[in-house]
């Protein structure tokens, strides 16, 4: 069989099975069909209506205004991959310098699975001093003095809580809203929900540093049952920053706008046809990615910034690392990106090892984050963009308060397990209070004792800042109007909202 | 029983129930608070436009025209002294009944307090009158409302949404004022700082104000510029949006032009000067010649023009923008000597100079609001603070 041959055959195969129960029903203009669309007429409109939230499909990037006024205009996600100790950075239990070395109550044990603690583990005392900072006199340890002076400019939630306590699934919860894959990222919802301001870049890109991409992979930044121009677009920090993005190099630039015009053309008519959104979703990225091909090359190319920025972030243009990437966010940031979602892989200090040990490793990715984003804040004030940009910073889960036993053997480095039941992350920027802390939990750190907050409750609160009601940006799929909160009660974290 | 739950006191269980039995009025409370405060909010942007018959909007507009006498009140139709709004119901009535009623009002009398009309609201309740007219330190309802929130007897109870600091201070302005029934809104001199603060009472009434939107009404107010909009979301894609589905204030952002926005592009933008509240132009080609233009666009109250050629001679020409509250000019030509201009400008309150000539000394003393630039990052890390020892972690 020919190359050709093949293709025709894969273009037969692409037809056919876009020919959908749906399009055997239009062709029927009597009978079944009538009345599936006389039903199909009626849910359209309900959905349209003033509450339902609607996009038109031809143009799935245009901006929309959000339900009422955002005091945030986009996002910058600093996920910290891995899970950081939340007992060594935001949340001080002195108790549990006490209980340093002594056996785990067996209250704490029962029923609970860990991922890796087993037996009877015992107590581990924070490994950093704490102190409290700022005028609002916010607990931290040591271990993040550039980020201690906008310290007052955070709302840090204690008590955050997750169902997951693997990474991967963690992840897929925190950042989708389901452990399971295939439902749409925050990314996506909010660019599906707001569209993005600059049309000659993706609005959601997607940066990743530390040596590894997240457990969860691509799916994190997946869109789900929305259509695919809202799956985030992840850029490289060497080289092109997004691959096969320039023309092979015997094509120019003019020869690769007619092949674009001819094939959109293509896809106009095969929409007309079929009617699939993915149709559209094509046309858009073709003329995306030529778009791109100016701008995101000027958008990643570090160096263009002065040698203060860099100084002040630490960055080093060519090279792969969070700071690089913090950079890169404040430059996406004033081009008008809307979602901007850094990975940073390393925080899982199960003390196996001396790089995963909370003395060492932890130590070292404190080092390696606390100053780009200090600076990251700071830039982002002095051009006026802070008050309109949301930063948030945090892991997936947390970590327990005892050090973890691998096999129930001791080990020689300090580290923690995996735990679902409490952590911390922050916010600040857009629409934020900032010098609040949120939640409490108990004396050694293990259970939230005061204002839990679910993930869905996180998501809920980052969507009402950009100007949404979570209720109202939903997307009819499978019968539902489905919304990333899902169907569990919500509450809307208020006491960090200015 | 989840161990938060043990902990909880027994006050706050009975709170819990509490809330559960009233659900529905606690909505009904809030809804029309909500609709109000997003009317009010609304009302802002519609510039020029027919005064909504709603309360607090009017609050809005009428006591701006008597303090700020700004343009955008100027525009607005004269409210006949009969149909003056008065304090109470603009203003207080809606707050107690946001915060107050579910407890205190028709259906549940705690403390024999009921707040949802006039008279028993100054009745007062089983500790006494709720207020002393012109005595704020003896005002029971005040006094509760600014104990420390740990207290027992700090109202709203401290798992319930607490009110906003402006709305703290409007109940002490009035009550200050003679907590009289009929007292117009303009007769408590509100300053203006405070009416832009009620104007940006927390967005976290979203959903009523989803709820309540009247998209005919928003169409109207639109329909004026709805075609030259349309025109220009065509020919500058991405740049241009409404600032809600609410609003017929809009947004205009260059982010996405770069360097193809300047002064030719920007003239363009000037049938929406009534409607542009948000305009950011950072890092495009504009020059000193859009000076005129922009001194046109009177309704702005976010102006972002860093990165360009704007120097201080632009800044005279701003005098006319008495809304802009955030001006952002940073790495650009601007120097001491273009400060001077600014002071003019009423509503300003945040101002970005970071990168400019401007000196720490002259911006100090021109009392104008400069967002200190941050000083540039060490290149070690500050030594870690010594650890104190600890009273009360985390909190």
């Amino acid at each position: 069989m020919t190359p050709a041959d093949r293709l025709l055959r894969e273009y037969e195969h692409a037809r056919l099975t876009a020919e959908t129960r749906r399009h055997f029903l239009q062709k029927c203009s009597t009978g079944l069909g009538a009345l599936f669309f006389s039903s199909l007429a009626t849910r359209t409109s309900a959905a349209t209506g003033r509450l339902g939230f609607s996009r038109p499909a031809s143009s799935p990037l245009a901006p929309l205004p959000p339900q009422f006024a955002g005091r945030a205009k986009r996002v910058i996600y600093l996920h910290m991959a891995g899970a950081p100790s939340q007992l060594e950075l935001f949340d001080y239990k002195p108790d549990l310098v006490r209980l340093d070395g002594k056996d785990c109550p067996a209250s704490f044990l029962e029923g609970k699975r860990f991922a890796f603690i087993s037996g009877v583990p015992k107590m581990l005392g924070p490994q950093f001093p704490f102190h409290q900072a700022g005028k609002s006199g916010t607990w931290m340890s040591d271990r993040l003095p550039f980020l201690e002076r906008h310290i007052d400019d955070l709302a840090v939630i204690r008590s955050m809580r997750t169902d997951e306590f693997n990474h991967a699934p963690a992840q897929l919860m925190l950042h989708t809203g389901s452990p399971r894959l295939g439902a749409p990222s925050l990314g996506s919802w909010v660019t599906y929900g707001l569209g993005t301001e600059n049309q000659n870049l993706p609005g959601f890109i997607v940066l990743v540093s530390g040596g590894k991409t997240p457990d969860g992979g691509k799916p994190l930044w997946g869109s789900g049952f929305l259509p695919s121009v809202y799956q985030g677009v992840q850029c490289r920090a060497k080289g092109d920053p997004v691959l096969f993005l320039s023309n092979p190099e015997t094509v120019s630039r003019s020869e690769r706008r007619r092949v674009l015009d001819a094939i959109g053309d293509l896809n106009r008519e095969e929409h007309a046809a079929h009617g699939d959104p993915e149709t559209l979703t094509r046309i858009a990225q073709y003329e995306l990615a030529f778009r791109m091909q100016v701008s995101a090359t000027d958008a990643m190319d570090l160096s263009r910034e002065s040698a203060a920025i860099h100084a002040r972030y630490g960055t080093k243009p060519g090279t792969e690392s969070f700071a690089n990437n913090c950079l890169l966010a404040r430059r996406l940031a004033e081009r008008g990106v809307r979602y901007i979602q850094l990975y940073h892989w390393g925080w899982d200090s199960h003390g196996v090892s001396e790089q995963t040990s909370l003395k060492n490793g932890f130590a070292d990715l404190c080092r390696e984050v606390d100053r780009p984003i200090a600076a990251l804040i700071a830039d982002l004030k002095e051009r006026g963009l802070f008050d309109e940009t949301l930063i948030v910073w945090g892991g997936e889960f947390g970590r327990t308060p005892m050090q973890e036993n691998r096999n129930g053997q001791v080990q020689k480095w300090a580290g923690r397990d995996h735990h679902p039941g409490a952590f911390t992350i922050w916010l600040a920027g857009g629409g934020v209070k900032g010098g609040v802390s949120h939640g409490l939990t108990d004396d050694v750190g293990y259970n939230i004792v005061e204002n839990p907050v679910e993930l869905r409750d996180l998501q809920a609160t980052i969507i009402r800042l950009l100007g949404f009601d979570h209720h109202y940006l939903t997307v009819p799929f499978q019968g539902l109007d489905q919304k990333i909160t899902g169907v569990k009660p919500v509450k809307v974290v208020d006491d960090i909202i200015a | 029983m989840s161990e938060a739950a043990r902990i909880g006191s027994g006050r706050r269980e009975e709170a819990g129930v509490r809330r559960t039995s009233l659900a529905p009025q606690t909505e009904a409370g809030r809804l029309s608070h909500v609709d109000e405060t997003s009317r009010l909010v609304f009302s802002r942007n519609r510039i020029g436009a027919r005064q909504p018959r709603r309360s607090l909007a009017r609050l809005v507009a009428s006591a701006a025209a008597i303090l700020l006498a700004r343009p955008l009140s100027a525009a607005a139709p004269a409210v006949s002294p009969a149909e003056r709004p008065t304090a109470y119901e603009q203003l207080v009535a809606p707050i107690l009944r946001a915060r107050c009623v579910e407890c205190h009002g028709e259906a549940k009398r705690k403390g024999r307090l009921a707040l949802h009309t006039w008279e028993t609201f100054a009745k007062g309740g089983a500790n006494g009158p709720a207020f002393v007219a012109g005595k704020t330190a003896e005002s029971e309802l005040l006094i509760r409302l600014k104990l420390p929130l740990a207290e027992e007897d700090h109202m709203p109870p401290r798992d319930e949404p607490q009110p906003a600091p402006a709305e703290l201070a409007l109940l002490e302005r009035w009550i200050a004022a003679g907590a009289s029934p009929t007292a117009t809104v303009e007769s408590l001199q509100l300053p203006a700082d405070l009416i832009a603060a009620v104007a940006r009472l927390p967005a976290s009434r979203a959903r009523a104000t989803v709820a309540t939107l009247d998209l005919a009404e928003v169409e109207k107010l639109r329909a004026p510029l709805a075609a030259t909009v349309a025109a220009l979301q065509q020919k500058f894609p991405g740049a241009l949006s409404y600032e809600s589905r609410s609003s017929a204030a809009l947004h205009f952002t260059a982010a996405g032009l770069g360097r193809d926005f300047g002064d030719a592009e920007l003239a363009q933008l000037l049938p929406l000067a009534s409607q542009l509240v948000r305009l950011d132009l950072a890092a495009t080609a504009i020059t000193d010649r859009s000076g005129p233009v922009l001194a046109r666009l009177t309704a702005l109250r976010v102006l972002r023009a860093g990165f360009t050629a704007i120097s201080d001679d632009t800044l005279p020409a701003l005098a006319p923008l008495t809304a802009l509250e955030a001006f952002s000019v940073n790495h650009t030509a601007v120097t001491d000597r273009g400060l001077a201009a600014l002071k003019k400008l009423p509503a300003l309150r945040e101002l970005h100079l970071a990168g400019t000539a401007v000196s720490p000394d002259a911006a100090r003393k021109s009392g104008l609001p400069v967002v200190a630039s941050a000083a540039p990052e060490p290149l070690s890390p500050p030594s870690p603070t010594e650890t104190p020892a600890p009273s009360s972690p985390n909190r």
